[in-house]
């Protein structure tokens, strides 16, 4: 198949979660989905799927139950992207995207309530969707479990024993051990990637076993960095669980961690079963509106290429993802132009505090959607009666201080993805 | 405590009295209220002029510069860097000024060469092709840092001490002299009281407010200068505008990076001096004039330092020259009390011989200056602040102990480790800022994001870190960086900030605690 | 005609000499390619060996099953040429028209007495089809060979193949000889003289003649200088009547002969004065002579190939059935020196090709390694320089085997490749590899003593800001390494972000020493997973390249020393 031959139901432009959720809904709607992006973003993903954990932000207010944060959003924030998205819609993405990434070989636990997660900071992160490999640390801490966290030469990212300093007056029973890795003798630094790989195979991971089940003791569970395996994490956890006999759990690290670049390759294997067409290496340099049909300009190392659809997703999320960009006058959307609600002046972009209660003003600035999340310019008009924009593009969510990435990404993409299916309905494209 | 003088402030001025007295045997104490070079000797252009910038509007300083530069030189040498410097005027600049500027030289006894267009453009292909005339001059670049760094561990082997964060609050006097001067630890609130029979004032913006604690008035202005520091060195030498002295018109090297500025804005207090947008924006705009490149380069980091501007009214005829002002405070009727303030980086050792001079008169103590003759030693603690070096010496030195830590700087683990114990040896209760001004922690592109993790992950993995402190760190070192990025957040700089704010609000959760 | 020419003995000598020429100078490259020793192995092996080998291969290739194979790929890649014709047709269009126009003129005119005149009964040189096909044939040739020689440098684009003094000799004498032959034919034409020796020849008597001259004149085109005005209109008709009788059984319409007769009318006007100066004997003598000395350059030349190419494909045929011998393999590198045509397609894929404009090295190009491999084996002493520039073009192959697939004659290149290497090892010229490994890279920097932000760049990538500007350090590029990964206790000193970090921060001295450098896979898992779009790999590769040029002077400096 060849992505220029043909035209298709609709172009998903950018591959983070939003876009890989958007072109996985869309094809298991039927829509033929061209989808472009090389999703190298999603290595900055720590595994977890955030839905909501905080609001308001500047009262800094942690939810158990995400649900009952978003029904809150809506009265506060009623144009808040969440809040549109709603907690009914939401709940159903969100499970079928971890439903495809189990199947793509990246197991969740399945999940009605935040879970709080021990981080390699020392921090409780609250989220949602926890990767089966990691869901022992949220029940270890909830129930004080004697624990011993394992910590490896050379992994310069993580400190078992700074998580037992800073975790300790609220986890007694917490400790560490520090380990050489099997065959890093002489190696200064070690890589998470590197380790996850080895751990893969037999005598590497017996080896590790070894080596941590003298010191296991009285510890009911034991903690590692997320090392646990790359591409078969599932078997590397259960073989150290069966090993050593007591729920063994990963701790999420610093980017690139080895669970975002499962996330990365799961996603992938997700998109591929849905049967989405996708173009890794290209990007999108322009995009051109007919009537009825949109003609994208594809740049790879080959040259230029058009392909055309009849619909097309805007998935390109921030200023990371190149989605939006700023100079120093003012914050711009690089593909198509689009209206950018922002503030005023760059004198109100960003707080003088870094870690302000309230956040920095330029995290809500991003596109303006009408209710079937369609780009609108300043007064409100569609830019195309085709064109959607879904992610941490949108305008007014802060997905960083609300821990709502994962849930702004698949939610608008549900919630978009139906609107377009509605649409195509009606216009009889399917 | 007890010693001979109290020097308040620890900039270049303060540690290079320190040093002055200490080589004279004379015992002192250096109390600075936050660390080594917070104020305006930390933060400049890193410039040690050939006196050629000063050449057409003040003679008697650009003489000063020079003599005291080739001192510098000679005797400092590790802090410098003899990177030459340009003179550059473009289309629409003044060309009487231009025609003026090598007799001008001549006269302040300042070497000069008129540099061909085309060669300039091949030494410096960063120069604006708008260029009519380019001159070159032995400007060079100095590490303030490690100057005052050194002076102070120089100064400490000869029995010195050093007080840092440690804030004057009273002084009590009796008849003509202040018996006694209560500091405060600013850690940990205490206080103590140290007796010196003098006490030099060196505390340089805040100089007016010290010596209003002793009931003196001194006539002092603020002016504000911010600097840009771009991602990537521009130019091998300090590129001056040739015109009148205005903003953004020097971009000086500064080891693996740039510094363009200045601006100079009238301020009333020094309780908020930060970078704002409008100076950024201008000198942006303004000196892509001489550098066309400016206006498009990724800059990390703003920020600004205040210059004390005295008064007329203030002097008391004892200044060398308008650089800078040294006041005896006889008119107050105190005998022990002076104020050293004002000057330039370049003139430092030339204000501390003078402020010293005083002092040691008043002391009864002849022994002679001999900062002109004495080299200063190179210290341990000083040479990572120098870009560059780091790499160097980890490359030369690696080993399973000493894994980098810091990837932008290529700072490694035992570094760190060395300096935080140095400190805590001081009987400091040392910081990452500390760690940071004492080596290039933090000041790459990713302005701590991944490197203060590494680095509180690395002191617990040696024992060096107990408690919360890792977490509490952090937070307080990025505040602190989060003050120079933020007038530069856009572009590449406003991506790198949302990754950092996506690690450490968004997984992290920091800000929640 | 002919026979006037070749009765004389000093054509004759002229065309034995010629053919002995020929034929000892293809003998020696037969034989050569069982004597040139290219590759360390290649000593370990006797003429004998090399011999048996060549014997025995071609025998197992004509009993081979895959004969119908490779015969299939010789008609394809040989006669047909798919692999050019895939590339580029209009050099696909000028080779064929070149070689076909050349094979048929040769079997259909100069050696019309050996072949022609046997093949066809009715051959005469004069009479269609063959009249019209000379002509065809030669436009074809002339066509070909500017198809070949024009638009070069924009068909071949910035990679541009060695040609030889030789080679362009050789197509000037085939451009001499089809030129000559038209003129020649043309002159025959419009030449009373000629007209006059074969009414001679046929015994035509004076009456007989009057008509016919004018029927030669009008309907023939020679150009008779008294025959003015009308003719006679009996006369004519009496003329046509003797022409039916002695001519047309053996001369068409020279309007057929579409580039001549033009040139014959035009040249008509001269026609006495050419005749008068012998101009004739003249283009034959050069025609001739072209034809003998292009006959005798022909093994010395890249037209060679025509030998060597068959018998190469064959050889790769036989080869990816069962692995050739110690011998086989030897006697095949050799065989690739005349067998490369220096059609540059290798340059075109070549991993490492856009590097060697930056580099100022064109001894990274394939194509221009064929020769230097041969240099460096055949010669004793190579000067340091040009060993140095070789070393590196040898050396900073990826290995990746692009231009072996790409060769359209079956070479293996990549083996040829490994062999140069061992060529120049034994030489004392070891990959970079080997001796910038001998120093750590803080040794090398330190010997470059170059001052922070005055280390000059290692190419276009590293010298552009915006490539680093958008790094945010996130060690995705390392992470992804399987050599990192894998490197154990040799472990590597740099990690890939350290070595770009390097470059961001100017300091590429210390980079350029880096074992990472040269022990990198160049697998491209960096630079397409890193999320900012950094070409680390390309840039792993300039650093080689920059290595080998800042830091061979160093070590030369050392040496001497």
């Amino acid at each position: 198949m060849n992505s220029q031959d043909q035209l298709w139901d609709v172009a998903v432009v950018g591959a983070g979660i939003a876009g890989m959720s958007a072109a996985i809904f869309a094809a298991s709607k039927g829509l033929s989905v061209l989808h472009i992006g090389n999703g190298s973003g999603l290595v900055f993903g720590s595994g977890l799927l955030d839905v909501l954990a905080v609001h308001p932000v500047k009262d800094s207010t942690v939810h158990e139950d995400p649900w009952h944060g978003i029904e809150l959003l809506r009265k506060d924030e009623p144009s808040n992207p969440l809040a549109l998205v709603g907690p009914k819609a939401m709940e159903v993405a969100v499970n079928q995207i971890m439903e495809a990434l189990g199947k793509a070989g990246m197991p969740y636990e399945p999940s009605t309530t935040n879970h709080f997660v021990p981080t390699s900071m020392g921090t409780l992160k609250g989220t949602f969707g926890v990767p089966t490999t990691m869901t022992s640390g949220a029940k270890a801490f909830e129930n004080k479990w004697p624990t011993l966290l394992i910590e490896i030469r050379g992994l310069r990212e993580f400190s078992a024993a700074q998580m037992v300093h800073t975790m300790g007056d609220k986890w007694p029973g917490l400790r560490f051990e520090k380990i050489e890795f099997p065959d890093s003798k002489g190696v200064f630094e070690l890589y998470a990637t590197h380790l996850a790989t080895a751990l893969e195979t037999n005598k590497t991971r017996q080896a590790v076993i070894d080596i941590v089940r003298p010191l296991i003791g009285d510890a009911k569970a034991v903690g590692f960095p997320a090392i646990l395996g790359l591409s078969e994490s599932t078997a590397v956890h259960k073989a150290f669980e069966d090993a050593l006999g007591v729920p063994v759990f990963e701790i999420p690290t610093m980017p690139t961690s080895v669970p975002g670049l499962r996330l990365k390759h799961s996603f992938e294997v997700a998109a591929a079963a849905a049967g989405v067409f996708r173009r890794v290496q290209s990007v999108v340099t322009g995009v051109k509106f007919d009537n009825d049909i949109a003609t994208l300009t594809l740049q790879d190392a080959t040259g230029n290429q058009e392909v055309q659809a009849k619909a097309v997703i805007l998935a390109t999320g921030r200023f990371m993802g190149r989605g939006l960009f700023a100079d120093r006058e003012k914050v711009r959307e690089p593909l198509l132009d689009l209206f950018v609600e922002q503030p005023e002046s760059r004198e109100n972009w960003h707080s003088r505090d870094f870690f302000a209660k309230s956040g920095h003003a330029i995290n809500r600035c991003g596109l303006l959607v009408d209710s079937k999340w369609r780009p609108t310019d300043a007064f409100g008009a569609v830019v195309w009666p085709r064109l959607y924009a879904v992610g941490s593009i949108l305008a007014r969510q802060d997905w960083m201080r609300q821990k709502s990435g994962s849930g702004l990404a698949i939610g608008t993409a549900w919630a978009a993805v139906s609107a377009m299916s509605d649409d195509f309905g009606s216009i009889g494209g399917v | 405590m007890e010693t001979q003088v109290l020097i308040i402030g620890g900039g270049a001025t303060g540690t290079s009295i320190m040093r002055d007295l200490a080589l004279r045997g004379v015992d002192c104490i250096l109390v600075e209220q936050d660390d080594l070079n917070a104020g305006a000797s930390g933060r400049n252009h890193g410039l040690l002029h050939s006196g050629a910038r000063y050449v057409s509007n003040d003679h008697d300083a650009a003489v000063e510069c020079r003599i005291e530069g080739d001192i510098l030189k000679r005797l400092a040498g590790q802090t410098i860097q003899a990177t030459g410097g340009y003179f550059v005027a473009v289309q629409g600049d003044d060309e009487n000024f231009i025609a003026d500027f090598p007799g001008h030289c001549d006269r302040a006894g300042i070497s000069w060469k008129k540099i061909d267009l085309n060669e300039a453009f091949a030494n410096e292909p960063a120069i604006s092709r708008k260029a009519i005339a380019v001159y070159e001059v032995p400007d060079a670049s100095i590490d303030p840092f490690r100057l005052s760094l050194e002076s102070v561990a120089h100064a400490k082997a000869l029995g010195c001490r050093l007080l840092r964060r440690s804030q004057v609050v009273a002084f009590k006097r009796e008849g003509n002299r202040i018996t006694s001067t209560t500091v405060r630890d600013r850690v940990t609130g205490e206080e103590r009281e140290i007796v010196a029979d003098q006490i030099i004032n060196a505390a340089g913006a805040w100089a007016k407010i010290v010596a209003g604690l002793a009931n003196i008035h001194i006539d002092m202005l603020y002016s504000k200068g911010t600097l840009l520091i771009t991602h990537n060195r521009l130019a091998h030498r300090a590129i001056n505008r040739l015109r009148k002295p205005s903003n953004a018109d020097i971009l000086m090297p500064g080891g693996t990076v740039s510094i363009i500025g200045t601006t100079s804005v009238k301020i009333d207090n020094l309780d908020d001096v930060y970078p704002s947008i409008a100076e950024v924006d201008q000198i942006v705009e303004e000196s892509s004039a001489m550098v066309p490149d400016l206006a498009t380069v990724r800059y990390i980091r703003a920020y600004a330092g205040v210059r004390p501007l005295v008064g007329a009214s203030g002097g008391d005829g004892r200044s060398v020259s308008r650089g800078f002002a040294l006041l005896g405070h006889e008119e107050s009727g105190l005998q022990n009390f002076a104020t050293i303030t004002g000057g330039k980086l370049t003139t430092c050792r030339l204000m501390a011989e003078k402020a010293a001079d005083l002092v040691c008169e008043r002391l009864g103590v002849t022994t002679p200056c001999v900062t002109t003759s004495v080299p200063l030693p190179s210290a341990y603690e000083g040479r990572w602040t120098e870009p560059g070096h780091a790499p160097k010496a980890w490359m030369r030195s690696a080993n399973e102990d000493d894994p980098l830590i810091c990837e932008c700087e290529m700072v490694s683990g035992a570094v760190i480790r060395n300096l935080y114990n140095q400190l805590v040896k001081a009987g400091d209760n040392p910081t990452f800022t500390d760690i940071g001004l004492r080596s290039r922690v933090g000041k790459g592109a990713c302005q701590g994001a991944f490197c203060a993790v590494r680095a509180a992950a690395h002191l617990y993995q040696h024992g060096a870190f107990q408690g919360r402190k890792g977490l509490d760190q952090i937070v307080d070192f990025f505040d602190e960086r989060w003050g120079g990025q933020h007038g530069v957040l856009w572009g590449e700089q406003l991506a790198q900030a949302e990754l950092m704010e996506a690690l450490h609000c968004g997984l992290f959760g920091e800000e929640l605690k | 005609m002919e026979d006037t020419v070749f009765n004389g003995g000093f054509f004759t000598t002229a065309l034995w000499i010629a053919l002995g020429v020929c034929c000892l100078g293809l003998l020696w490259r037969l034989v050569s390619w069982l004597i040139i020793k290219i590759g360390p192995d290649a000593k370990e092996v006797s003429f004998l060996q090399r011999l048996g080998a060549a014997i025995i291969g071609g025998i197992k290739a004509i009993f081979s099953k895959r004969l119908p194979g490779i015969i299939g790929g010789f008609v394809l890649d040989s006669l047909l040429q798919r692999r050019l014709f895939k590339v580029s047709k209009k050099r696909w269009l000028g080779h064929m028209l070149l070689f076909y126009g050349c094979l048929v003129l040769i079997v259909m005119h100069a050696l019309h007495v050996l072949l022609a005149d046997k093949l066809f009964s009715d051959y005469q040189a004069t009479l269609n089809p063959f009249l019209l096909l000379r002509n065809v044939f030669g436009v074809a040739t002339l066509v070909g060979v500017v198809l070949m020689t024009s638009g070069r440098k924009k068909d071949w684009g910035k990679v541009r193949p060695a040609r030889l003094p030789i080679d362009a000799l050789f197509g000037i004498l085939v451009v001499v000889i089809v030129v000559t032959g038209f003129l020649l034919e043309a002159q025959k034409m419009s030449s009373p003289k000629a007209f006059n020796r074969m009414a001679e020849e046929y015994g035509i008597d004076e009456d007989e003649i009057k008509g016919l001259r004018w029927v030669w004149k009008l309907d023939y085109g020679v150009a008779f200088p008294d025959l003015k005005g009308e003719p006679d209109p009996d006369l004519l008709e009496e003329g046509r009547g003797y022409n039916e009788d002695y001519c047309v059984g053996c001369h068409s319409k020279p309007q057929h002969a579409f580039v001549s007769y033009p040139v014959a009318k035009a040249a008509g006007l001269i026609a006495t004065s050419t005749d008068a100066a012998n101009v004739d004997k003249g283009l034959l003598y050069i025609h001739i002579f072209a034809c003998f000395f292009a006959i005798a350059l022909l093994p010395f030349t890249r037209v060679f190939h025509v030998v060597a190419d068959p018998i190469s494909l064959v050889v790769r045929g036989a080869a990816s059935s069962a692995p050739l011998s110690k011998a086989g393999r030897v006697n095949r590198r050799a065989l690739a020196m005349d067998a490369c045509i220096r059609c540059g397609l290798c340059d075109f894929d070549c991993s490492v090709g856009p590097i060697a404009k930056w580099m100022n090295n064109q001894e990274l190009l394939p194509s221009r390694k064929v020769q230097a491999t041969r240099l460096v084996a055949s010669r004793s002493e190579i000067k340091a320089g040009q060993a140095e520039r070789l070393a590196v073009g040898a050396h900073l192959c990826t290995d990746c085997g692009r231009c072996t697939d790409r060769c359209p004659v079956g070479l293996d290149l990549a083996d040829l490749w490994d062999a140069g290497r061992g060529d120049l090892s034994s030489k004392g010229f070891p990959a970079p590899a080997v001796w910038v490994k001998e120093e750590p890279a803080i040794a090398w920097a330190e010997a470059l003593g170059a001052e922070l932000g005055r280390v000059p760049p290692a190419g276009p990538l590293t010298a552009d800001r915006n490539q680093f500007s958008a790094c945010v350090q996130c060690q995705t590029c390392t992470n992804v390494c399987p050599v990192v990964a894998n490197s154990g206790e040799d472990r590597v000193d740099l990690a890939p972000q350290q070595v770009m970090n390097l470059l961001r921060l100017g300091m590429n001295d210390l980079a350029l020493g880096s074992k990472m450098v040269w022990d990198c896979a160049t697998c491209y898992q960096c630079q397409e997973n890193c999320p900012e779009g950094i070409r680390v790999t390309d840039i792993m590769l300039e650093l080689r390249g920059a290595a080998w040029r800042q830091l061979g002077p160093v070590r030369d400096r050392r040496r001497s020393i």
